[in-house]
């Protein structure tokens, strides 16, 4: 990373000053306490896994929580129509920066709430599809930010699970509407499955109960193989409930990150989600030293991984192939 | 005060002074220190800076060379793992093993997002992507690409960068099969590289990044840039390197993005295409240098202490001793004569003190001396001054007492014995055969009328006889027998030295200034020329004296024969008159025949007598009225008066003689002129004289009579045709008993008494006569005299 270089006047100034400065030090950390920059998060929800890589990046900015940073919370925990309210909240507390996770949806309250205060993103979608910026290297306004892009693996997930599950027929899709990932992942779905030679089952829900008569349906249809769609409320809020359901119905599933695995989901594809979070932080931390959003690029993934419980294969007496496991990055017993 | 004021106006610049004589020591020191710092220092820095930047360029280039090196290792690394896949017989194994190898060496290389097997004809045999659905066998041709062209012509083939989504580098990388058996196409995700550029560590701040062939951005260790597809031909560094003929110029100054002067060195990955560049921000490629120039700077600042301190010290010991100087001259010139410097330094600057030290001594002494002339020379003045007041004092006494000698020697004999030196001065003056004491002031008592007898027996009596200066400066020193009596009665007198000067008078003495004192010692020449100067001055006095009573004398006298000569006159007068009337009686009555018939020749006789007879009594009294005149008994009867009148009564008068002459008479009278108030008769004498005269001198032509009044006084003119007068005579003519003398005027006959008594008539009427009159062409006699002569008469009185 390139540090802003000191003029030589000042590299002078510093090297014969160094000792008072060093003597100074704890002045100066008491007085950045005093002027600490307030960010604020908004959320459809948030979980911690996320959260401490999104401080890791603000730390490795030079931002802690509480020592020259303070931020303000608000997570919708899953009810989108309290998102713009939110935002406002944000706006109204004058945040310097607006960390908008999971989703266009928190962008877009919270563009509707300032046009001023930079706006970071982290979440799974296009970006520019999702018409947050107009370009992925040159972003315009204030909004930029990190995306997983989970939502563009749709085809090459259904092929994994394929590849896992070769004589699953019936294969379904679940998604939530409302957070506007969907489409383009039904659309990917439909045109995988034609190739694969499956036939495609989208179950959309938008809160916990539908998601369970989700599963009651595909429990009822004999779903052989399911791919959770790259969805914030499934990824923020209702991960653990899908995970659950998964393993009530016997369900094989894959899904786009690999907390779901790790809470016993069997199998997952896509970017590494703390890369995203973390990079958001960076780019929150960036922001706060006064670069401006639409010199700082949209970040893309650069890591992919596979991961497959195992245990959860053995507890659906599944027999994951050695051509599986060889290029699996990770299994987990 | 005005001691103070002086302190004060001195101290002011010499204080300045003394600043300024150490300051230029001081800065002249610290100069020359400094300079010599100055100049070494900078030859340091530059030297410094040389090697510095040269060791900079190398390290640079070094740095680069390795830069590259590292990312081309990188780049060959991903090679190397692709060249896993490319045995000969690897495109014969089952899809699913090739599959599962391309998934592998995806896993081994984060890099590869995407791998795509060609058959020897360019056909895809198998794609596998980390984002979307692998393909297996789609047969699509590639057989044109680049990519498996330059494989399958090279083994190796290294793409263009291009941009995913225009953030993205990417580029393409194909490996050709063992025996020509097909392509391996990777593409490479060059994010990655980031790893690799963001640990070349060049300095502290320096940095490395990587552009392609048209500059664009492949690697920075701040990714963003490299996301938005940053272009940095417009880089100086960057332009020069990707132009076709950029040579490898090795490092250059450029700046950054950031406009920060950078030292930017460069390497090119030929293989790739790829130019690294490695920047160090110049400050710090400089940092030695400026350490250095800080270091020379601190020595500098040590050096100039140094040299500020040894300088002031150096100064004070050249200016305390400058100082001390200044101040004693300080002194001397405040004429503190007898001041000295004491100067110790031992070098030129006491020989300096010494010098003025001689310097001062012989201003002292020559100052005393000049002193001691002034003082003289003033005593001397105002000595001569004194005397001449004195000779000037006399002189005034002499004009104050002329007829009085009295005070004049008593001023002398004062002024002698003041200005001369001696206790006693007097004058004796020759009386006959003896010598009088005259006047005297002094310590000796002498009375006044003391008479010594006059011979060689006392230096007064010698200097009288022989009209010289005798000059005793010791009367012990005399030769026995000579001057008997000033030697006895000087020693009863107790005198000792004495000086007779001579008051002389046309080189005969009447008498001398004897000048005494209790002390022997000769009288200075200067106090015996001024005893002689008082001797002619007294000599002066005495003749002034003399001369003015003589006059006084003699005036008396002839005012006296005046007076009896004019009484003489006038009783002359009345004495003559009276015999001559009878004689003119009787005459009368024998020409008138009161004595009986006369013969004709006894009466002519008689009438001749009466005729002379008449004349004589004329001018008898003529000569009774002068004599009246001039014994001052002339009184006027004062009446008042007509001048026409008068006119006409002398126009009667003298009708006939001019008539008898054949001259014309002509009256010409203002009319209306006033009475005036005077003797109207003796006025009628005058008019009667002049007109008498003008016709007795004329003849031919005519005499004419002409009366006016001008303001207060009346202007009579008697105008004749006569001979007239020369200016000459025309003043005479007015005198008693003058005539002009010729021929004419002596046939003319008259007593010659008649204009003077005119003029004193006139001038008793407080009027005036004169004559205006050439030669040859007539004369005009005027009178004026006042309207009213009484009034005027009393007012001069």
């Amino acid at each position: 990373m390139i540090a802003i270089r000191h003029p030589i006047g000042a590299m002078r100034r510093r090297t014969l000053v160094a000792g008072i400065v060093a003597t100074l030090a704890d002045g100066g950390v008491a007085r950045a306490q005093a002027t600490a920059p307030t960010i604020g998060l908004l959320g459809t929800g948030f979980i911690e896994l996320l959260t401490v890589a999104f401080f890791k990046g603000l730390a490795e900015a030079g931002f802690v929580e509480g020592r020259n940073l303070a931020v303000a919370r608000r997570s919708a925990e899953g009810q989108l129509e309290r998102l713009p309210a939110l935002a406002r909240e944000l706006v109204d507390e004058k945040v310097m920066v607006i960390l908008a996770s999971g989703g266009p949806l928190t962008v877009r309250a919270s563009r509707q709430a300032t046009a001023t205060i930079p706006i970071v993103f982290a979440y799974g979608g296009d970006p520019v599809a999702d018409r947050l910026v107009t370009s992925i290297g040159r972003p315009e306004g204030n909004v930029t930010g990190a995306s997983f892009m989970g939502s563009l693996f749709t085809a090459k997930r259904l092929q994994i699970l394929r590849q896992l599950l070769p004589r699953a027929q019936d294969v379904g899709l679940i998604l939530n509407r409302k957070t506007t990932l969907a489409e383009g992942q039904i659309r990917d779905a439909e045109a995988a499955v034609a190739l694969l030679g499956q036939t495609l089952h989208v179950f959309t829900a938008d809160g916990g109960e539908e998601i369970d008569r989700a599963f009651a349906e595909m429990d009822r249809r004999k779903i052989g193989a399911l791919l959770v769609g790259t969805d914030p409320t499934y990824g923020l809020v209702f991960r653990d409930r899908i995970v659950a359901l998964a393993a009530r119905y016997r369900i094989p599933a894959l899904y786009d990150s690999r907390d779901f695995v790790e809470k016993g989901g069997l199998v997952s594809y896509g970017s590494v989600l703390t890369d995203t979070w973390r990079q958001a932080g960076l780019y929150v931390g960036r922001i706060l030293k006064g670069e401006k959003p639409q010199d700082l690029p949209v970040l893309q993934p650069t890591r992919f991984e596979t991961v497959i419980n195992l245990g959860t294969a053995r507890a659906l007496d599944l027999d994951v192939p050695a051509s599986m496991i060889a290029q699996a990055d990770e299994t987990i017993e | 005060m005005q001691r103070n004021g002086a302190r004060i106006a001195h101290r002011g610049p010499g204080k300045r002074l003394r600043r300024g004589l150490f300051f230029k020591y001081v800065v002249l020191f610290v100069g020359l220190v400094t300079a010599v710092l100055v100049i070494n220092a900078a030859l340091d820095l530059y030297f410094v800076y040389r090697d510095n930047r040269r060791a900079s360029i190398d390290v640079q280039r070094e740095k680069a060379e390795a830069a590259a090196q590292k990312i081309e290792s990188f780049v060959r690394e991903i090679e190397r793992q692709i060249g896993w896949v490319t045995q000969a017989q690897w495109a014969s194994l089952p899809v699913e093993q090739r599959r599962f190898d391309y998934i592998r060496l995806q896993r081994q290389v984060p890099a590869i997002t995407e791998l795509a097997q060609f058959d020897r004809q360019g056909r895809e045999q198998l794609r596998v992507s980390r984002l979307s659905m692998d393909v297996v066998g789609a047969g699509t041709d590639h057989s044109a690409d680049p990519a498996f062209v330059g494989a399958m012509a090279n083994r190796v083939y290294f793409g263009p960068v291009y941009f995913r989504k225009e953030s993205e580098p990417y580029f393409t990388m194909a490996v050709a099969h063992g025996g020509r058996s097909g392509v391996t196409v990777a593409e490479v995700n060059l994010k990655l590289i980031w790893d690799v550029v963001s640990q070349i560590r060049i300095g502290n701040s320096g940095y490395a990044y990587v552009v392609d062939r048209l500059g664009r951005l492949v690697a920075h260790p701040d990714l963003s840039l490299v996301l938005r597809g940053t272009d940095m031909s417009r880089l100086g560094q960057v332009a020069a390197a990707i132009a076709p003929q950029g040579a490898d110029a090795g490092p250059v100054d450029a700046r950054n993005r950031a406009g920060i002067p950078v030292l930017s060195a460069h390497a090119t990955i030929p293989a790739l295409n790829w130019i690294v560049f490695v920047e160090l921000p110049t400050a710090e490629a400089q940092q030695p240098v400026i350490g250095a120039g800080l270091r020379a700077l601190a020595l500098l600042v040590l050096g100039l202490l140094i040299a500020g301190l040894v300088a002031a010290l150096l100064a004070r010991r050249m200016v305390v001793p400058i100082r001390a100087m200044q101040e004693g001259a300080q002194r001397i010139g405040r004429g503190d004569l007898g001041h000295r410097l004491a100067i110790r330094t031992g070098d030129e600057l006491e020989s300096l003190a010494d010098q003025f030290n001689r310097s001062a001594a012989a201003l002292e002494e020559s100052y005393v001396t000049l002193e001691q002339r002034v003082e003289d020379r003033t005593r001397e003045l105002s000595e001569s001054l004194e005397q001449q007041t004195a000779t000037a004092g006399i002189l005034q006494v002499i004009s104050q007492s002329p007829t009085d000698v009295e005070p004049v020697l008593k001023a002398v004999v004062s002024a002698a014995r003041r200005f001369c030196g001696a206790d006693d001065a007097t004058i004796v003056l020759r009386e006959g055969d003896e010598l009088a004491l005259a006047n005297h002031e002094g310590t000796l008592e002498q009375l006044v009328g003391t008479r010594l007898p006059l011979d060689g027996s006392t230096t007064a009596g010698r200097a009288v006889l022989e009209g010289r200066t005798f000059h005793i400066p010791d009367i012990d020193g005399i030769a026995p027998g000579d001057f008997a009596l000033t030697v006895d009665l000087s020693r009863r007198t107790n005198v000792r030295a004495v000086l007779s000067v001579p008051m002389l008078r046309e080189g005969e003495a009447i008498g001398c200034i004897l000048l005494r004192k209790p002390t022997a010692g000769p009288y200075a020449a200067r106090q015996i020329e001024l005893a002689e100067t008082f001797a002619a001055q007294a000599v002066i006095a005495i003749q002034n004296v003399r001369l003015f009573t003589e006059i006084q004398e003699k005036s008396r006298q002839l005012e006296i024969a005046s007076q009896h000569k004019s009484q003489f006159l006038a009783n002359m007068s009345h004495e003559l008159r009276t015999p001559l009337n009878a004689i003119l009686g009787y005459t009368e009555m024998m020409v008138d025949g009161l004595y009986g018939d006369m013969p004709e020749k006894a009466q002519r006789v008689l009438e001749r007598v009466q005729g002379n007879g008449r004349h004589l009594l004329g001018l008898i009294n003529d000569v009774l009225d002068l004599s009246k005149i001039e014994a001052g008994q002339l009184t006027l009867a004062i009446e008042d008066y007509s001048v026409a009148d008068m006119v006409a009564t002398v126009v009667s008068a003298t009708e006939s003689l001019a008539r008898a002459k054949k001259i014309e008479l002509r009256t010409a009278v203002s009319p209306g002129l006033p009475l005036g108030r005077g003797d109207a008769r003796r006025l009628a004498q005058v008019l009667l004289n002049l007109v008498g005269n003008a016709i007795k001198f004329t003849d031919e032509g005519k005499v004419e009579i002409r009366a006016r009044q001008d303001g207060d006084r009346f202007k009579i003119s008697v105008i004749d045709t006569g001979p007239g007068i020369a200016k000459v005579d025309q003043a005479k003519i007015f005198e008693e008993f003058q005539q002009v003398d010729n021929t004419s005027t002596r046939k003319k006959g008259g007593t010659g008494l008649g204009l003077s008594i005119s003029r004193k008539i006139v001038e008793l009427h407080g009027g005036r006569i004169f004559v205006e009159s050439e030669v040859g062409r007539g004369s005009n006699f005027k009178i004026t005299i006042p309207v009213n002569a009484a009034a005027v008469r009393e007012a001069a009185e």
